[in-house]
């Protein structure tokens, strides 16, 4: 259940407790009446969320899908936009800078760009050791706090210096994946920039030049 | 390797392979991990099912499957305030929007109103038809929406209370019950 930025709608999910169609219903707030409601999930709705800003909502569902609708002021009716598929069951979500979806998934929490970009649209992921239940932010998103099914609470701080690379995880496999995997990049990258260097025409051919003209 | 190889690996090219290397190493990590964790706290003995951060973001609030609402200070995760244990699950914990008093929603249907500077307990009553699942303020902070299962054999509806006198408004029916 949320409001949008502007108080004037609110979307509503069934809890599905033992039903089997999952609604997802936005009304007018000013006189409940109905403005769209979608029925387009095949398990448990979990969350639904409306962005800091605009109309724009998305809700997680147990058949792992994220979705995400925007609010057509024209024909009053909301249209689904943005749909992932996530690894597992995303469940609590939230909004953070320039609207990207954080949402936890297992250990994880999980960030997803809802631009139109052409790049992956899986932001990263920040792991923890236990399951993360619910997480909420300041409205700058400089800090995040999670909490998971153990009992524990994090918090986590943002930061935008990228010379302060900051590491994110608390498990040594963790560290050491994040190590191999970066270890890993930068060896693919060195080894097709030695088979660009040394094999292909164009640039033998200004090496060659160059020596030539040296 | 042969000769005509060799030319394409000599010191003079090195630096712009080197560079080359570089720059695709920095675009390559672009993207990385802009989150550190600060703090873990064992807080409850079960699960956390609700979590807020105060207004002045130096707290925040959680409440837990173990029937307990926390207090804890963002910076060291020190534990500043717990309140009496509640009779059952804690369902959600609001923070008004303006103010910030706390509004602890309780799985048997009774809400508790707390300031949120002293944790004096301001008002407590009871949702009318049984168990709310969740709660959220309409933007000026007016009023307080609470929706939930609401009891066997009753119709599942949205109910809507004064923010300030905590009546009940009115309620509108769904066709289920109401989820997060």
């Amino acid at each position: 259940m949320s409001l949008n930025a502007a108080g004037t709608h609110i979307a509503v999910t069934n809890l599905a407790v033992s039903v089997t169609t999952y609604h997802f219903s936005i009304y007018r707030l000013s006189d409940m009446s109905l403005i769209s409601t979608f029925t387009d999930n095949t398990d448990k709705i979990r969350w639904a969320f409306y962005a800091n800003t605009g109309n724009l909502i998305c809700k997680t569902s147990r058949d792992r899908s994220i979705k995400c609708y925007d609010y057509d002021s024209a024909f009053n009716v909301y249209r689904l936009g943005r749909n992932w598929v996530a690894s597992d069951y995303p469940y609590c979500m939230n909004f953070g800078l320039a609207q990207t979806i954080i949402t936890t998934i297992g250990n994880k929490i999980v960030f997803y760009t809802t631009q139109n970009y052409t790049r992956t649209d899986v932001y990263f992921e920040l792991i923890d050791v236990e399951p993360i239940f619910v997480l909420d932010s300041t409205s700058d998103v400089s800090l995040m706090a999670s909490g998971m099914q153990n009992g524990s609470v994090s918090t986590w701080k943002y930061f935008p210096d990228p010379d302060q690379p900051a590491v994110q995880t608390v498990t040594f496999a963790t560290n050491l994946a994040i190590g191999l995997g970066v270890g890993l990049g930068g060896f693919l990258v060195i080894l097709i920039t030695i088979v660009i260097c040394c094999f292909c025409g164009c640039c033998k051919r200004f090496w060659k030049k160059k020596k030539i003209d040296g | 390797m042969s000769n005509k190889n060799r030319i394409y690996l000599n010191k003079s090219n090195f630096k712009m392979f080197a560079l080359t290397v570089l720059i695709l190493s920095f675009i390559n990590l672009g993207h990385a991990f802009i989150y550190k964790l600060q703090n873990t706290v064992h807080a409850h003995s079960e699960l956390v099912v609700t979590l807020s951060f105060f207004n002045d973001r130096q707290r925040i609030i959680t409440g837990s499957q173990d029937n307990t609402v926390k207090v804890w200070s963002t910076a060291d995760l020190t534990l500043l305030h717990t309140f009496p244990t509640f009779g059952d699950d804690i369902m959600n914990v609001g923070l008004h929007p303006i103010d910030n008093r706390i509004f602890v929603l309780v799985w048997d249907g009774n809400i508790f109103v707390y300031d949120p500077t002293t944790y004096t307990q301001l008002t407590t009553f009871t949702h009318p038809t049984g168990n709310g699942n969740y709660m959220v303020f309409d933007v000026p902070g007016n009023r307080f929406i609470i929706g939930g299962f609401d009891g066997a054999g009753v119709v599942p509806a949205l109910h809507f209370y004064d923010a300030t006198s905590y009546a009940h408004l009115s309620a509108t029916n769904m066709n289920f019950p109401v989820g997060d």
